[in-house]
């Protein structure tokens, strides 16, 4: 498989008054051409954050401290601003939780597609407007004519959320990063945009890093799957096999937790005690003072690193078990 | 079994928008005759997406708000008509409590968490100040699992989950028999979900809560209910036992909901155009509410409203193509 | 978590604003000048010296003599001590009335929302000169008149202020959860509106008070406010005002300069406290 981005090593700090609180530590990953990574983990693990670094979009006070970022031969973060720009929307394009955000409120759908379209080709006015029909039409909008005509605010959250994913894939990206791009939408309406996205892949061999915290949604569209905890991934491998059988003690806990018809009356298994702060790190391992299995070993000298278990599979862990 | 909720027609009109002269030209159906008895003791949910009336549902049934119409039993006592202000004066609004979605924004923020934990018992007069009541706060804390040390501190201080429970403590705090969960966990990671859905759980086995649980999570509410209702556009459409809720689900919402949210399911390169997105609630049609999204709708769908009719097992229905026995595929 | 470090912020925010910092350090003098420099002035503002009159400024009368022969050091210096006697006690009835006013106003609404929005408008409609004078008349110019001629006009300012404020968190939904719990109307306004509307508050208090100064003195020059022989920048500038064409310029001078300087510093502080409590604003 060919490699389309590859983050060696990652480093990502947010300089605090309460000191450094180091969000991102030791990433590396590869997203593979035309293939749809999927990243989970819970709130703080840093997965909106690596999404953000990939772009040069991390605000201040987060400062990449170490590692490299490379895509199409080029290390992203040494490239100049202009340079990101270029790429921004172009090559690598990012769609967030809120399309409402993403969208001006005081411009029509129209102008802003428009606006998009012709700012990544050659386009004049007449052929950028009949190309945003086009891909309205791509994205399974009804009746385009008139959605091209509306206000934001006048759009149900799937619609506006399609509009969102058509100016995204409009120059045709190599690489789309969508970050929970279905949390804020209903469950049917979800289940739609999911597909919408796999046929986008499929059509455009795009990639795809698909970030949710929800494991169900992650099922519908992931081929690999990461998972991170407090700034670290502690497990890559093919969907199927995390999910089923998960290796890390936290993507173990994490399917535990996960309510169901069949664990009717029995306890579900929570993670006793809470994310710890990034701040004063502790040695060993981060995830240590929560797992059921930690044992001496894991409270000392450097946290494990990914280990290659099997082709395509890697954890993060002292203890493992099957 | 005893209905500790009856709850009979009862409707929320919002007005929507006005002519010149003043005069409401159309409203907002955020409920339509909605009637539903919760037993005692169990775990109902109310199971729906946005715009399906379940938050409006709570406010009315807490009395937060007025109905338009309809009437509400609590516990054998009409409430209907009684203000929130006399349900307090009978103290009627102890008995019924709600858990909010959003822990992040229920709790005042400039306000120390034993003052939030002592506030109920406090506007209620069961105990003059803060330091009178300092024992039963304890015990609340310890009921929910926090410990000792947050109460010194600010909300913004703590995390999703402890912040949950600072509100489920305050729930508690006046004993109620009813409370309301609406969304308890949506806001809260996977994990931490967890740990709030076996707090609730192990509360109602010690003392008997009633919940309402409002959910649009499918999977929370079979783990936790008894009773699934599903809701849309402002109705019930199917009231089933939770256990068998997968297998016996017969409305087409119902089992729109249930594919889904599982994976199993591959929708239709058809079902992905969202042609028939939700009707507005203001002009609704005139026949089936569903009809915009529901594939198996014949004519009678477009022209006649279909009524809640009861099936074997006392689950409830409505939809002109599911009769006793029949089931669509 | 963040507590301690709250503070530590909100002390670099204001550090990184340079002209904030000059506001401070301007209204710790003048507040220091205010209650310690009675003590410390070499004469009493009242006593008069026939034999030094209108004296230039000089190693005996740093800011010279007026026509009392009065040291003018001294009567600026106790004028700082009226300016912030007048200052505070305008500032804590007009705050009163307009919170108490503005909050019910927010909160309740309605019927007085309307009553009291529209007493607002009618107090606002007169300038702080004309109720002084129309008070002036009936009760006599002097400090009392002075006091409630400034609280009447300045209430509205607050009541606007605390009503837009109240508006605002009665979306939160802490507050309907309050009400779930059985908070009353008072219990609410009182624990979680009253606290969440201070900071604004104060910081439009900054600023009012330099507004207040300049007020003061500005009716006391025209005879309303202040009566001699208390002294008052204003009222000093107000009897200097004759003295400027024959050469005297230390008696207007040396006043003007002390009110420039306060209110200057009083907005500046202001400024800066609002660039701390404005999250738009702030630079992590």
């Amino acid at each position: 498989m060919e490699k389309l981005l590859t983050i060696n090593n990652l480093n990502l700090n947010f300089n605090t008054f309460n000191g450094k609180n180091k969000v991102l530590r030791n990433i590396n990953i590869d997203v593979n051409k035309s293939e749809v990574l999927g990243i989970v983990g819970e709130t703080g693990c840093g997965k909106s954050v690596l999404a953000l670094s990939i772009l040069g979009l991390v605000p201040k006070p987060g400062k990449i401290t170490k590692g490299n970022i490379y895509f199409q031969q080029k290390d992203l973060l040494k490239l100049s601003d202009k340079e990101l720009e270029e790429i921004r929307g172009k090559n690598i394009s990012l769609i967030f939780q809120s399309p409402m955000s993403a969208l001006n409120p005081v411009f029509k759908v129209k102008k802003q597609m428009m606006e998009v379209i012709m700012a990544h080709s050659s386009m004049g006015k007449v052929d950028a407007f009949k190309e945003a029909l086009r891909l309205l039409n791509l994205v399974r909008v009804p009746e385009p004519e008139s959605v091209i005509e509306c206000y934001p605010h006048e759009l149900s959250g799937g619609m506006a959320q399609r509009v969102v994913i058509s100016m995204a894939i409009s120059s045709q990206p190599s690489l789309l990063i969508a970050d929970e791009p279905t949390t804020a939408l209903d469950v049917t309406i979800e289940k739609q945009i999911i597909k919408l996205m796999k046929n986008i892949k499929n059509e455009f061999e795009t990639s795809l890093i698909f970030i949710s915290h929800d494991l169900e949604v992650i099922k519908q569209i992931a081929e690999r799957v990461a998972v991170m905890y407090a700034g670290n991934i502690v497990e890559i491998g093919r969907c199927e096999d995390i999910l089923y059988n998960p290796l890390h003690p936290y993507t173990q806990a994490l399917i535990k937790a996960v309510p169901s018809r069949i664990k009717r009356g029995k306890e579900l298994k929570g993670i006793k005690g809470i994310v710890p702060e990034l701040i004063d790190l502790p040695e060993g391992c981060i995830f240590e003072s929560r797992c059921d299995r930690s044992d001496k070993k894991c409270k000392i000298g450097s946290p494990p690193e990914l280990k290659k278990i099997s082709e395509d599979r890697y954890v993060a862990c002292f203890n493992l078990k099957g | 079994m005893r209905a500790i909720l009856e709850v009979n027609n009862l409707k929320k009109l919002y007005p929507n928008k006005k002519n010149i002269l003043g005069q409401v030209k159309n409203y907002v159906h955020a409920l339509d005759e909605i009637s539903i008895k919760i037993p005692e003791g169990k775990t109902i949910g109310l199971l729906g997406e946005s715009g399906c009336g379940k938050s409006t549902f709570a406010k009315v049934i807490l009395r937060l708000t007025d109905p338009t119409a309809g009437k509400i039993k609590f516990n054998k006592n009409e409430i209907t008509n009684k203000s929130y202000h006399q349900l307090k004066k009978e103290r009627r609004h102890c008995q019924m409590q709600i858990v909010f979605q959003n822990p992040n924004k229920v709790l005042s923020p400039r306000k120390k968490i034993e003052f939030l934990i002592a506030e109920p018992l406090l506007v209620n007069n069961l105990y003059e100040n803060i330091e009178e009541a300092y024992p039963k706060i304890l015990k609340l804390m310890e009921e929910v699992n926090l410990s000792e040390r947050l109460l010194n501190r600010f909300p913004h201080q703590l995390s999703g989950g402890q912040k949950q429970r600072v509100c489920i403590a305050r729930a508690l705090s006046v004993e109620p028999d009813f409370i309301v969960l609406d969304e308890p966990t949506s806001a809260l990671d996977i994990s931490v979900q967890a740990k709030i859905l076996n707090l609730l759980n192990k509360l109602q086995q010690k003392k008997s809560f009633t919940y309402l649980l409002i959910t649009h999570d499918i999977r929370v509410a079979e783990y936790m209910c008894h009773e699934i209702a599903v809701m849309y556009l402002g109705e019930i459409v199917e009231k089933l036992k939770a256990k068998s809720f997968r297998e016996y689900a017969k409305h087409p919402y119902s089992q729109l909901l249930i594919k889904s949210s599982s994976a199993e399911y591959e929708i239709s390169e058809k079902e992905i155009s969202c042609a028939g997105e939700l009707p507005s609630p203001i002009d609704l049609p005139k026949g089936c509410r569903f009809i915009t999204r529901c594939k198996y709708a014949i004519d009678k769908c477009k022209n006649v409203h279909p009524e809640l009719i009861t099936l074997e097992d006392k689950n409830l229905c409505r939809c002109h193509l599911v009769k006793k026995g029949i089931r669509l595929n | 978590m963040f507590k301690d470090n709250k503070y530590k912020y909100i002390y670099k925010v204001f550090l990184s604003n340079k002209l904030s910092i000059v506001g401070a350090l301007i209204v710790i003098l003048f507040l220091l000048v205010g209650f310690l420099g009675p003590f410390i002035v070499p004469y009493s503002p009242e006593t008069m010296d026939y034999s030094n009159v209108l004296s230039e400024p000089s190693i005996k009368h740093i800011f010279g003599t007026d026509e009392f022969g009065r040291d003018l050091m001294s009567r600026v210096v106790y004028g700082a001590r009226v300016s912030i006697t007048i200052g505070l006690i305008v500032i804590a009835i007009s705050r009163i009335i307009g919170i108490i006013l503005g909050i019910i106003a927010g909160y309740i609404g309605g019927v007085f929302d309307d009553v009291i929005m529209r007493f607002v408008d009618l107090f606002m409609a007169f300038p702080p000169v004309v109720i002084a004078m129309v008070i002036a008349t009936i009760m006599g110019g002097g400090v009392k008149t002075l006091i409630i001629a400034l609280s009447i006009s300045m209430w509205t300012g607050v009541a606007r202020l605390a009503r837009g404020e109240t508006l605002s968190i009665k979306q939160n939904e802490y507050i309907i959860s309050t009400k779930a719990v059985g908070g009353g109307r008072f219990h609410i306004m009182w624990h979680h509106i009253l606290p969440n509307i201070l900071p604004p508050i104060l910081i439009s208090s900054t600023l009012s008070f330099g507004r207040i100064v300049l007020s003061t003195a500005g009716l006391s020059f025209i005879g309303v406010g202040v009566q001699p022989p208390i002294p008052e920048w204003g009222l000093i500038i107000s009897n200097g005002r004759e003295y400027i064409v024959s050469g005297e310029w230390w008696l207007v001078f040396f006043p003007g300069l002390a009110i420039m300087m306060t209110v200057m510093g009083l907005n500046l502080l202001g400024d800066g406290l609002r660039d701390i409590f404005d999250p738009k604003e702030r630079k992590l």
